[in-house]
């Protein structure tokens, strides 16, 4: 029996050495497929840094107030206190050159500052700046308008807890100035500012997100599961669907190449036959498995931190895969019918498991319902939150049990429906 | 000694079709034994049940004194399969294919290396033994089909339609093989649809159609099935005649074949050929040519099926 196992594995590994080009194609999938969708999203490898954001400032109030807001954004006057590393690259520009621009690509926003801004400032008012966002990128006009909304919340504060001395100091500006007047009235707002200063600086609340020393870097440490990673994982889940419809459909080809019948007229039980193939199919996805996995860390300098249960959870995938694939050729004979199905089955189940996108895309009633039954998305969701979070084994223990109990009735029923159609005397 | 394969009433269909009909035939050691019918008679599914691919609705088969179905695994190792099909691993090499089907027939990897390269010279095949099987012409994937079957050395081989589709060159390589395997006392079951295959090669052959069985014996048997040695072949313009109505053929001859152009017919007693000439020719139809032939198989299967088997 098992100098059988070994004839019939060293027979198919043979034929996949011959003829690799399909293996080859799905194993290239998903780490083509995780590139184009992270770098289309921004998603860089290591230091997850978001590019310089550049936008144009267009000030069509042209007032102090807005001259003020003007060179904070530049950073000009800020001196010393200027921070180097802020990703901000804003030029002054009117509208039309700064909308031409934003049409060419060469501007992730065009921010306006519109005439009456300082008058609805100064009088208390809810003030509005216009955003035109570039509609060719997603994530840095994003951060654009979270950083206006912060700002315009910042003055609307300012102007509601500053209101009398934003009134006189309207006054005072709208007529000629006035040094006797302004100098009462910038230390009195001076004061207030300093009383504030505990309160602004440091906020109180704040996040803080840690990054990688010099000393993690030389140890090896540090965060490196980026978007990258999230996304080859979930591909990885879905094309190892594929590549197990290639292993296990290799049944059908062997069907039809009677190959099978030649088998069938030496010995009477079909076990070995199939056993080799689930084997094979099992062996030739660890494998497929290793090398996406670990081709993400020579192609996007992932790191994988958690091995142990990423293989165990990859293992039990591996029989849960060969479990569906074998039931699918038992069930449909016909290679015809059986290759469009099979193909639809793992797109399927690879989408609706979260395999391609984040599941919270997905509709509620899939969340709630339809997700939590999947395999290939305990697989994606357990695998993403052990590296992620580093879930402890109450977590992936028994995902990886699930899988493999799963794996297991899928192949007895696929047994089962083989010897029931060979005793019926089936052409085999 | 107990035949090597004893088939008694064989019956199978499929729905409604009857395919195998109450078959009943033997093949004895050193026998080559052909079933000879046209497409469709029943010749595959009869070596399918012999060889344990199909259940047989009714009869029974024995595979050296013992029903197969009491121990089909012990049944198969004593036989060797041929399919009509070509059952080969194309990516892999003549010498790979070999190995692996010797393998799985229980043979240890330094037996089936050797028996190998025994199959392969004797199918002179040494020197394309490590090339894949896809680049071989069709004569030469039909050798290593044939070899396959042949490397845990098998009392009974099953062929099934060895020779179709090649070149007569091809044809000709495979019939010597098989002729020398009856030297090793090997029993030999071969499926036709050539009648010279099975008159140049077969000891006994059984004639099928339609899932039955019409005649058996050895070739000599089955001629003088036709009542002796002769058949006259008449040429003419036959369209609309009605020999019933010439006086004294009936009585005389037996009418084989009446197309438009030919009319075969058989002498029914031991009377000299040029009497025989000079009555078909005193008929009070004009001959334009008669001819004066043994019969052959197909004559036989034309007697007995109604039809011709290159039809």
């Amino acid at each position: 029996m098992i100098s059988m196992l070994r004839a019939l594995l060293a027979k198919d590994f043979a034929r996949t050495r011959r003829n690799p080009l399909p293996w080859l194609l799905f194993l290239l999938a998903p780490l083509c497929v995780a590139g184009i969708i992270g770098f289309a999203f921004g998603g860089s490898m290591r230091e997850q840094r978001i590019g310089t954001l550049r936008f144009a400032l267009v000030d069509e109030d042209n007032t102090l107030v807005s001259r003020f807001l003007r060179s904070g954004a530049s950073g000009e006057n800020l001196g010393a206190d200027r921070r180097s590393d802020l990703p901000l690259a804003p030029v002054l520009l009117t509208r039309e050159p700064a909308l031409a621009q934003l049409h060419d690509n060469q501007l992730s926003a065009v921010v306006i500052i519109p005439a009456g801004f300082s008058d609805d400032f100064l009088a208390g008012k809810q003030v509005t700046l216009e955003l035109v966002k570039n509609p060719a990128e997603s994530i840095k006009p994003t951060i654009i308008e979270e950083g206006l909304g912060i700002l315009t919340a910042g003055l609307d504060g300012l102007g509601r807890n500053f209101a009398p001395e934003l009134t006189e100091w309207r006054q005072a500006l709208s007529q000629s100035p006035d040094l006797e007047r302004i100098g009462p009235l910038l230390t009195r707002t001076g004061v207030r500012l300093r009383e504030l200063g505990p309160m602004l600086n440091p906020p109180l609340a704040g996040y803080c997100k840690p990054t990688a020393t010099a000393d993690d870097e030389a140890t090896g440490g540090g965060s490196s599961f980026n978007l990258f990673g999230n996304l080859l994982l979930g591909l990885a889940a879905m094309f190892m669907l594929f590549l197990g419809g290639l292993g296990l459909g290799d049944l059908h080809r062997e069907i039809e190449l009677r190959t099978l019948a030649r088998y069938q007229t030496l010995h009477v039980s079909l076990v070995p036959f199939l056993a080799a193939k689930v084997v094979f199919t099992g062996l030739m996805l660890l494998l497929c498995a290793a090398i996406i996995l670990g081709s993400g860390m020579v192609a996007f300098d992932l790191r994988w931190h958690q091995p142990l249960p990423l293989s165990a959870l990859t293992l039990g995938y591996v029989v849960f895969i060969a479990g569906l694939m074998a039931l699918l050729v038992a069930w449909i004979p016909d290679q015809r019918r059986a290759d469009p199905v099979r193909s639809m089955i793992s797109l399927v189940l690879g989408m609706a498991g979260g395999c391609a996108f984040p599941p919270e895309m997905l509709p509620a009633f899939f969340r709630t319902y339809l997700m939590p039954l999947l395999p290939t998305h305990w697989y994606t969701a357990t695998t993403r939150a052990v590296e992620y979070g580093g879930a402890g084994v109450d977590l992936w223990l028994p995902a990886t049990i699930k899988l493999t109990l799963a794996g297991i009735a899928l192949l007895a029923l696929a047994a089962w429906l083989f010897r029931r159609r060979f005793a019926q005397g089936a052409r085999a | 000694m107990p035949p090597l394969l004893q088939i008694d009433h064989l019956a199978k269909a499929y729905g409604p079709v009857r395919a195998v009909q109450d078959i009943s035939f033997s093949v004895r050691p050193g026998e080559i034994y052909g079933l000879l019918g046209p497409n469709g008679a029943g010749k595959t599914t009869t070596i399918s049940m012999v060889s344990g691919l199909l259940v047989p609705d009714g009869g029974s088969i024995s595979i050296a004194g013992r029903p197969l179905a009491a121990d089909p695994q012990a049944a198969k190792r004593l036989m060797g399969v041929v399919p009509q099909e070509l059952a080969l691993y194309e990516e892999l090499s003549a010498a790979e294919n070999l190995e692996f089907w010797g393998r799985l027939a229980g043979l240890d990897t330094k037996t089936a290396r050797s028996r190998t390269a025994e199959i392969l010279a004797a199918l002179t095949l040494s020197d394309r033994a490590r090339d894949p099987v896809k680049t071989f012409s069709g004569g030469m994937k039909r050798r290593v089909n044939l070899g396959c079957a042949l490397l845990h050395r098998p009392k009974l081989i099953l062929l099934d339609e060895p020779t179709v589709g090649i070149d007569p060159q091809a044809r000709l390589n495979i019939l010597e093989f098989v002729r020398s395997l009856r030297a090793d006392g090997v029993g030999v079951l071969y499926t036709t649809h050539y009648l010279e295959e099975a008159e140049s090669l077969c000891d006994r052959i059984g004639i099928v159609d339609h899932g039955r069985m019409h005649a058996e014996g050895t070739l000599r048997e089955l001629q003088e099935r036709l009542g002796g040695q002769r058949l006259f072949v008449l040429e003419g313009q036959w369209t609309g005649a009605e020999p019933d109505t010439w006086p004294g053929l009936r009585q005389h001859y037996r009418v084989l074949q009446h197309t438009d152009r030919q009319l075969v017919v058989a002498a029914l007693d031991e009377r000299d050929p040029a009497d025989c000439l000079r009555e078909l020719l005193a008929l009070p139809v004009r001959a334009e040519n008669v001819t004066l032939k043994r019969p052959s198989l197909n004559d036989v299967f034309l007697h007995l099926t109604g039809r011709d088997l290159r039809e």
